[in-house]
């Protein structure tokens, strides 16, 4: 592992710093696919999540309110459902007006069957965004040169997905996640693909700024006690990797005398 | 001005007013934050009394939902 992030963790309040916005939690919760209301309420308040996702859809008059379920948290509304940069671009542009915040996740997937990121298209909507002002936190693939790109594009948070939305595999590939933290500068936060509290453990130890979790919580057979899971779990994982983790050796070194009673 | 019809959220509607504020009234939520898009531009609300709603318009009143 050559994670000189990991080796030189930083101090102070650790606070998260995202664009304008600054966060005590590096939780960050979508509000998709809850059994009710009512239940991702109490799911959001549990995970102590301050920022959470939204859609956009057209207004259909027998559906409840989400917004009154919202109280103080901030929103990052997203894009999800847009195939072409040109259509992210009217979505944050909707997202800016209904919400009166610049913030905007940058979702553009491959189509309705693979949920996986069109990162020419990705790329292409980041600059759009970012010159019109947005505070872009991107959805991407792995790819170290895709994700230095939109870092150099001036995108907030760089967001790879652990694997394929929804799927609850966890990471397809921790070694590349590892990878993007040893040379990416910018907020990294993992988007997608979590299933369980220890692979987000994981995902901050390494050294990642945040996690972006929906599914695993929303289709827990208890949200929010999942939540909770995953709100200690981010936290016990950043709290191991601010305090530098050990070395790892090919051969045991000892913690005891390696001589009885000498 | 006699009745017209737009594309509301993808179906036809029959309106007897070009006033946005009178499609708001009838059409738009009133506890919700929502916006309006006609033909793919977005209105800000500050430009509601200006913009006045015309034959085939496609209008869409967007708002908010859960997700990831």
């Amino acid at each position: 592992m050559t994670l000189s992030k990991l080796l030189q963790p930083s101090e102070g309040d650790d606070l998260l710093q995202i664009g304008q916005s600054t966060f005590k939690s590096r939780l960050i919760i979508g509000t998709g696919k809850y059994p009710s209301l009512e239940v991702a309420q109490q799911a959001v308040l549990s995970s102590e999540a301050e920022l959470i996702t939204l859609a956009l859809k057209r207004y259909e008059n027998n559906e409840k309110n989400i917004m009154s379920y919202i109280g103080d948290l901030k929103i990052l509304p997203n894009t999800a459902g847009v195939l072409s940069a040109d259509d992210a671009v009217r979505s944050a542009q909707i997202a800016r007006e209904l919400f009166g915040t610049s913030l905007i996740k940058l979702e553009i997937i491959t189509s309705s069957n693979n949920l996986d990121p069109n990162m020419d298209e990705t790329l292409r909507a980041a600059r759009m965004l970012v010159k019109e002002g947005f505070e872009v936190y991107v959805y991407c693939d792995r790819d170290l040169d895709n994700c230095l790109a939109l870092e150099d594009i001036g995108c907030c948070a760089i967001m790879p997905l652990g694997a394929s939305i929804g799927s609850g595999r966890g990471f397809d590939n921790l070694d590349e996640l590892i990878l993007l933290r040893d040379k990416i500068k910018q907020n990294l936060i993992v988007d997608a693909g979590l299933a369980v509290p220890s692979e987000a453990a994981t995902v901050m130890e390494i050294g990642y700024d945040a996690v972006l979790v929906n599914t695993a919580i929303a289709k827990a057979n208890n949200p929010e006690k999942m939540a909770k899971a995953f709100n200690l779990a981010v936290k016990a994982g950043r709290m191991g990797f601010l305090s530098g983790r050990i070395k790892s050796v090919e051969y045991g070194n000892p913690s005891s005398p390696t001589s009885f009673l000498k | 001005m006699s009745n017209f019809s737009i594309i509301l959220n993808g179906e036809r509607t029959s309106l007897s007013s070009p006033e946005i504020s009178k499609l708001i009234s009838s059409y738009a939520p009133e506890d919700r934050p929502f916006a309006i898009e006609i033909n793919n531009k977005i209105i800000p609300s500050a430009d509601f009394k200006n913009v006045l709603l015309k034959e085939n318009d496609i209008v869409e009143i967007i708002t908010a939902i859960g997700g990831g």
